[in-house]
């Protein structure tokens, strides 16, 4: 499967005000939006429910939920390709629950720790160095590899405590406190002056 | 489950965002996020926090039908009742509230026009404030009976771009297509009609957009500049 880069190569500020033409029912910045942005947010829906038709049906109920709701985007609260990453995200584990048949596969040890990787981003993202992406690789870096690990497989592939216990095959009240003590450090380290 | 404490929320706004929270917990969390300042707020800052791990998965075209089917889906955007239902909820001006915080210079608004001719539609009745960041009132609209004008009124200055103005449009209830009523006073007062052939098209909403000052009947909104300060802000009659 072709990966590509594209998704970045309009800024944060364009990307914005294509969300704000949305809202204004703007067809066609919606289009240009979703040119810049479905590869990454396609990416990021195929990694977490891992099928590609699934994928798709996110990727098309997130996007008509963003123009739905572009008016809703604030800057303050991030990038426009992270928030519609929340949509989209939410979206694929809405539906990963209620389908209940999110496999639990052989997982890559590169692919849980690469989001820590700096090496492993597109060029233009690593570039850009997102001053709250670059915080929270940082922050990530402090926390266990057990955290680490745990935290990763989560977000990545949308598993619930007793999918990864299964997965790691280690008691759930230890991913648990895996869990919950790696997103405390992780608060605490990003809260931190 | 009681959501009292504000640790328990945030331990369970971490796992919700995560997406490790499951089953019913999931479906009752996320009904308290819509209803609750507290949550909302507890998953927001979450959100915040892990949201730029989605920047790093790696880029995939996705297949073209998807945009047929998106394409599909949205057009015509329907704004039935439930639309005017959500804006008027309890948990939406809490939430309202508490993001108007803006960085830009002010905000747009939507009003969700009355029906024409609809029972207790009486001037005065609709009335809408559009504030600024520090959420100051700029201006104040409010629609004569029956809707067949508006009445407008400047009621604190604001920082303009040069050469740049805002224009009121009426978005249709129905298409979606948009329309524009006319200039919104720098300042006093002015009454813009609503054209006879826009009335049937009612219930509709209310937009602001920043244009050039020379564009008056431009096709459709959308200047870019300074589009985040334009953001659409639902203002319901029942405030």
């Amino acid at each position: 499967m072709t990966t590509q880069t594209i998704s970045n190569a309009l800024s944060r500020e364009a990307l914005s005000d294509l969300l704000a033409r949305c809202a204004l029912n703007d067809h066609g910045a919606f289009e240009r939006l979703y040119q810049h942005t479905s590869p990454q947010l396609f990416g990021l829906v195929l990694r977490i429910v891992r099928e590609e038709q699934l994928a798709r049906d996110v990727l098309q109920d997130g996007y008509v939920k963003i123009w739905n709701n572009a008016g809703d985007y604030r800057p303050e609260k991030g990038s426009p390709v992270t928030w519609m990453g929340s949509i989209m995200r939410n979206r694929a584990i809405d539906l990963l629950r209620r389908r209940r048949s999110n496999p639990v596969v052989a997982v890559e040890q590169d692919e849980i720790g690469a989001f820590a990787d700096e090496r492993a981003l597109p060029p233009d993202l690593a570039v850009a160095g997102d001053q709250n992406r670059s915080a929270l690789l940082a922050c990530m870096d402090q926390l266990t590899e057990s955290q680490k690990q745990a935290i990763g497989l989560a977000y990545y592939r949308g598993l619930t405590h007793e999918e990864l216990a299964q997965h790691l095959d280690t008691p759930l009240g230890t991913v648990k406190s895996w869990l919950r003590r790696g997103l405390l450090k992780l608060r605490d380290c990003l809260e931190s002056p | 489950m009681k959501y009292d404490d504000p640790e328990l929320i945030d331990r369970i706004a971490a796992e919700y965002v995560l997406g490790t929270l499951s089953g019913p917990a999931r479906t009752r969390f996320q009904r308290l996020v819509t209803e609750r300042e507290d949550v909302r707020q507890a998953v927001e800052s979450w959100n915040r926090r892990l949201d730029p791990l989605a920047e790093h998965a790696p880029a995939v075209p996705p297949p073209p039908a998807a945009w047929e089917t998106i394409c599909a889906r949205i057009a015509p955007i329907p704004r039935d009742e439930s639309d005017r239902h959500w804006l008027q909820t309890v948990a939406f001006w809490k939430r309202f509230a508490s993001t108007a915080s803006l960085i830009a210079v002010i905000m747009g608004i939507i009003l969700v026009l009355p029906e024409p001719n609809s029972p207790g539609s009486a001037a005065g009745d609709y009335v809408v404030m559009m504030e600024d960041q520090l959420r100051r009132a700029i201006w104040i609209i409010d629609t004569a009976d029956q809707v067949t004008e508006l009445r407008v009124e400047k009621v604190a200055p604001m920082e303009m771009p040069a050469g740049m103005q805002c224009l009121l449009w009426l978005k249709e209830a129905k298409t979606g297509d948009m329309h524009v009523l006319g200039v919104l006073p720098d300042e006093g007062r002015a009454t813009i009609p609503v054209p006879p052939k826009l009335r049937p098209k009612l219930p509709g909403t209310l937009m602001v957009s920043i244009e050039d000052a020379g564009s008056v009947n431009p096709a459709r909104p959308g200047k870019p500049l300074d589009i985040h300060s334009s953001w659409m802000m639902p203002i319901s009659s029942q405030i």
